[in-house]
């Protein structure tokens, strides 16, 4: 029975990072904002660490990850990235924060604030690109991703309440 | 008693007597007891028009609700049918005009080996240029092939092959780094990717030798220097050219010839005659 359980909780998360998957890489990259594209799953595996528990984080941003760096053609920049930041937003809600929709907007800023640096990383050290311009598209990137935060609520709730 | 019942009917045959001659008399243009029933029978013969109708449309509502509905969605899928006919014609269209522009440039390049693909979705990254094509290396794709326009001119490379899709980075990423010719003068110089020209569709000229002579809407080709990329497709044209702000090195800017944008179909060369 619980097996049978564990096994659902499971198909739900699959089908929900192929949903989020799927709005990320073939809706929203064609709907940009302020001339820049959102990172959903990013949001979404920083949502289930958040709710869900750190071991829950990990696992879907292993996924996430994955899919990410497909979807944006990186190194496996997202495979490793995304469970470090599953991980922590479950440690964050363990023992720093309630678990309700502020504390998730304040972990998906702080989780969104550290992919951009990583994103900027090789522009900083590598290219002669200007700081202020990387900053003016993170700061786009890191806006219109976190107005993903509230659609995403409800479901990564219900995923982790359903885990419970 | 009786001989009133008999004078009544007396009577009653001479007014029908009377009637008769003068209905007679008067021929077709006016028959009075016609004319009367008539009019006393016209909103009884409406009344039982409408309810006639009535009960007419509940027979159609029971009997022919089923007929029409099943007509009625036969209908609409004909309509749907017919609307996708047309956009496919549409479509068709724009991929023949692409494929009359690919044999003009067929007959200039006859060494081009050309393999067609669509585009399947574009990366979804702020900090790079790319997408995805429905061709792999099962149609003989490989890395780094050169992604041309039915024009000829360059939209990118292959970067990462699978067996049936291929990742292109187009000219604009900030990772590319093309040798490049000024067509007027033939100068060669590098047309490279940059992060700030990216976003806006461009990309710039670089390494321009000293004293070289650059002018707004000069056409940039690619120089065919390496063997990735043939020699002579269009880059695209200067669209911004002056010296840096230290009045050091010269500086153009590249707006792509392709339409990055609007691309839908693009063609892979897998092979071309390198000319020394």
């Amino acid at each position: 029975m619980q097996n049978k359980r564990f096994f659902i909780k499971l198909g739900l998360h699959a089908l929900f990072l192929i949903i989020v998957y799927i709005l990320q890489h073939f809706v929203f990259s064609r709907i940009p904002l302020w001339g820049v594209k959102p990172l959903i799953l990013p949001v979404a595996a920083l949502g289930i660490g958040f709710f869900g528990g750190s071991v829950w984080g990990g696992i879907f941003g292993i996924f996430a990850g994955m899919l990410c760096d497909v979807a944006f053609v990186t190194t496996p920049l997202f495979t490793i990235a995304l469970p470090a930041l599953g991980i922590g937003a479950g440690l964050l809600a363990e023992y720093a924060l309630l678990t309700n929709l502020l504390s998730y907007l304040i972990t998906s800023l702080l989780g969104l604030f550290v992919i951009s640096f990583l994103q900027m990383f090789p522009f900083i050290f590598f290219r002669d690109v200007e700081l202020s311009i990387l900053l003016k598209v993170a700061a786009m990137q890191t806006a219109y991703s976190l107005l993903f935060v509230f659609p995403l609520y409800l479901p990564v709730q219900y995923l982790s309440r359903r885990r419970r | 008693m009786k001989k009133k019942g008999i004078a009544i009917a007396a009577a009653a045959l001479a007014v029908a007597i009377i009637i008769g001659i003068a209905t007679r008399a008067l021929g077709d243009s006016s028959d009075f007891v016609s004319n009367t029933v008539n009019a006393v029978m016209r909103p009884v013969g409406s009344g039982v028009a409408v309810i006639a109708d009535f009960l007419e449309g509940i027979y159609g509502y029971m009997f022919e609700y089923d007929r029409l509905k099943t007509e009625n969605e036969d209908l609409k899928a004909r309509v749907a049918e017919l609307e996708q006919q047309i956009r496919d014609s549409a479509a068709a269209n724009e991929e023949n005009k692409r494929l009359r522009e690919l044999l003009k440039l067929r007959e200039k390049r006859s060494d081009f080996e050309l393999e067609s693909a669509t585009i399947n979705s574009w990366g979804s990254s702020n900090w790079s240029s790319t997408f995805t094509i429905s061709k792999g290396s099962n149609s003989g794709i490989e890395l780094l092939d050169c992604v041309i326009t039915e024009h000829g001119y360059l939209v990118g490379q292959v970067i990462k092959l699978g067996p049936t899709t291929a990742t292109v980075r187009t000219i604009i990423d900030t990772n590319t780094n093309v040798g490049a010719l000024i067509e007027r003068t033939g100068i060669s110089a590098v047309a490279s990717g940059d992060f700030e020209k990216m976003r806006e569709g461009k990309l710039k000229l670089t390494f321009i030798p000293d004293g070289t002579e650059i002018l707004n809407g000069d056409t940039i080709l690619t120089s065919g220097k390496g063997e990735s990329i043939p020699k002579g497709l269009v880059i695209g044209k200067v669209t911004d050219a002056g010296l840096d702000p230290s009045a050091l090195t010269q500086y153009a800017v590249i707006t792509p010839s392709a339409a990055l944008n609007e691309l839908s179909q693009v063609f892979v060369i897998k092979s071309f005659d390198i000319v020394e």
